[in-house]
């Protein structure tokens, strides 16, 4: 289970709102390489992962995901205060303002909702490792891209910070998926722990 | 060698010479003091993941134990004169603090009510 720390991972204070970048980072809430997607990657991996450190790392890692979804849902929520309707025509804002208000919605930039079809869980402990480490590469072009799209140094701040935990986990993934390449055996077939 | 330069490294663990204030905190605000608790709970916490890939490690093993003990101390100072940072934290007084009005959430922003 968890246990919650009434404190953000890293903190939020951004003092504009600016509706148009809020639809650009939400990518990272809701989108196919986003925070959610993360976090339910690892979670629901963690089960198959055939030793306790993998077990372990897929935990630990999928619960700082959870971390970055609320850091992530802090930013979105921040940049839409104090918003009125001209702002939100001019801003493009519009299409999801409609629908969600300034409600946070797991959605990309596009207005896509969330889909599981983002990840992969194959049970195998090479695949979901090497997806993982993709997936963490995926995460850290769409932080690339949100600072080529920003000029809020409140956003950016966060934004940095989120983008060098994507390198570390993407170590972290590596250095474990050579654990587990070592227990391959010669007929090409995991050891499954039994 | 591991966070060079902080001031909130436990003892004798880089080469920073920085007198080490883990505890007692009462002096920093309540922003100073979450930005403390925070730096130190993201240090541990990224030992964590390195420990999960390098278990044997015993210089990390030994930042991650003291880092955890400072964070407890910094977190008890918190809790003292700020608030729970755990629901289970809240003090034995009505109303429950944890849903108190004038306890903001983390995302809220400072100005809003």
């Amino acid at each position: 289970m968890w246990d919650y720390d009434r404190k953000l991972m890293y903190p939020v204070k951004i003092k504009n709102p600016n509706p148009k970048l809020a639809k650009y980072v939400i990518s990272q809430y809701g989108g196919p390489d986003g925070e959610l997607a993360a976090s339910l990657r690892y979670l629901s991996q963690k089960y198959t992962m055939p030793t306790n450190a993998a077990k372990g790392l897929l935990n630990d890692i999928g619960t700082e995901e959870l971390a970055h979804l609320e850091m992530v849902g802090a930013i979105v929520y921040q940049l839409t205060r104090d918003i009125d309707s001209q702002i939100v025509k001019d801003s493009g804002f519009g299409e999801y303002f409609i629908n969600h208000s300034t409600g946070v919605y797991p959605a990309n930039t596009n207005g896509m909702p969330f889909d599981a079809l983002a990840i992969a869980v194959t049970g195998d402990p090479i695949t979901d490792l090497t997806e993982n480490m993709a997936a963490e590469q995926k995460a850290r072009s769409t932080y690339d891209n949100i600072l080529r799209m920003s000029d809020d140094p409140d956003v950016n701040d966060v934004i940095k910070f989120l983008r060098q935990r994507e390198i570390v986990h993407f170590q972290r993934f590596g250095e474990m998926r050579n654990k587990i390449n070592e227990m391959v055996t010669s007929k090409n077939k995991f050891f499954m722990g039994k | 060698m591991y966070y060079p330069n902080s001031p909130y490294c436990p003892e004798n663990m880089c080469d920073c010479n920085q007198n080490n204030n883990n505890g007692g905190n009462t002096n920093l605000s309540k922003e100073e003091l979450m930005r403390k608790i925070q730096e130190v709970k993201f240090a541990a916490y990224d030992l964590q993941l390195f420990l999960d890939t390098h278990p044997e490690n015993t210089q990390a093993l030994d930042l991650y134990t003291k880092l955890n003990a400072t964070a407890k101390t910094l977190v008890a100072d918190y809790e003292n004169n700020y608030g729970p940072l755990k629901a289970s934290s809240s003090p034995n007084s009505v109303p429950f603090m944890w849903v108190a009005d004038d306890y903001k959430w983390p995302w809220v922003k400072k100005e809003e009510k």
